[in-house]
């Protein structure tokens, strides 16, 4: 997942063991099993985040 | 103690319930649920009374707040307390872009982190950041004060009036204008206070610096036109 240089668009990232989701907003991402526990956090701009199992 | 679901009334009765709130209301501590994410909650609100929502809001939270205390027990995000003219806004969780935008009173806590942006155009706003901020924060910021303890992103105080920057950890660059400047027993002096208010301890004033206008842009001087860049 990479974000704009300039984090011009709104981006927000929720992560938990099970998933990884993002959207433009956190209202999107609200419905998600577990989401309460989920680490939410806003990618840094022009910086790659990629995960693995 | 009103409990509102958001769920259940939605948001426009909350708002308009809110509104209806007088000076001598009886009716001081509010608390919301299931908040979801949604936009524009407790804005407007004209009344000194408690709001405390319990969970993670989207956008301009707490706009155009006046003599409430609104308590987010979760992250916010952009805008949140955008315009606040006076009062109390303290977010537990993080704060997404352009928090405090265009304040001319009040407080704004963030306890966490807060996005790019933070404190765009403020006018008076004292804002208070326990964690970092992120680039461009305090652009144009002409009044007010703000404090950060931890870090600052790319050009802080760009183009930067007369409000007071105090950043304890590093920063990343500054912005058009935008200088270090001695900190002096008064600024010692804003800092504990604001520190204090915020309900932060552990740091003191003397581990922050403070950062300001050069004032070589906006008293334009035609000799300075390349300091537009």
């Amino acid at each position: 997942m990479l974000r704009d240089p300039i984090a011009c668009k709104p981006a927000v990232l929720a992560e938990t063991d099970q998933y990884v989701a993002f959207g433009s907003e956190y209202r999107a991402l609200v419905g998600l099993p577990g989401i309460d526990n989920a680490r939410v956090w806003e990618p840094e701009p022009a910086t790659v985040y990629f995960w693995e199992r | 103690m009103p409990t509102i679901d958001l769920a259940a009334t939605g948001l426009r009765a909350l708002n308009q319930a809110l509104h209806q709130l007088g000076e001598g209301t009886n009716e001081t501590q509010w608390e919301i649920i299931n908040p979801r994410g949604s936009h524009a909650v407790a804005v407007g609100v004209n009344a000194p009374v408690d709001i405390t929502i319990k969970g993670s809001l989207g956008y301009y939270c707490a706009g155009m707040n006046r003599q409430a205390k609104v308590t987010i027990e979760g992250s916010v995000g952009p805008g949140v307390a955008e315009n606040m003219m006076s009062g109390e806004v303290v977010v537990k969780g993080d704060a997404s872009q352009y928090a405090g935008a265009t304040g001319h009173g009040g407080l704004l806590v963030i306890e966490g982190n807060a996005s790019s942006r933070c404190g765009i155009s403020m006018k008076g706003i004292d804002i208070v950041v326990k964690g970092n901020i992120g680039h461009m924060s305090a652009f144009m910021a002409q009044a007010g004060n703000l404090v950060v303890c931890g870090d600052a992103g790319d050009a802080l105080g760009d183009s930067i009036y007369e409000a007071r920057l105090f950043v304890r950890g590093s920063v990343k660059s500054l912005g058009a204008d935008c200088i270090e400047k001695p900190m002096r027993p008064e600024h010692l002096d804003i800092v504990g206070k604001l520190l204090e208010r915020a309900g932060i301890a552990g740091v003191k004033p003397e581990e922050f610096k403070r950062y300001g206008s050069a004032r070589k842009l906006y008293n334009f001087n035609v000799d300075h036109a390349d300091a537009y860049g």
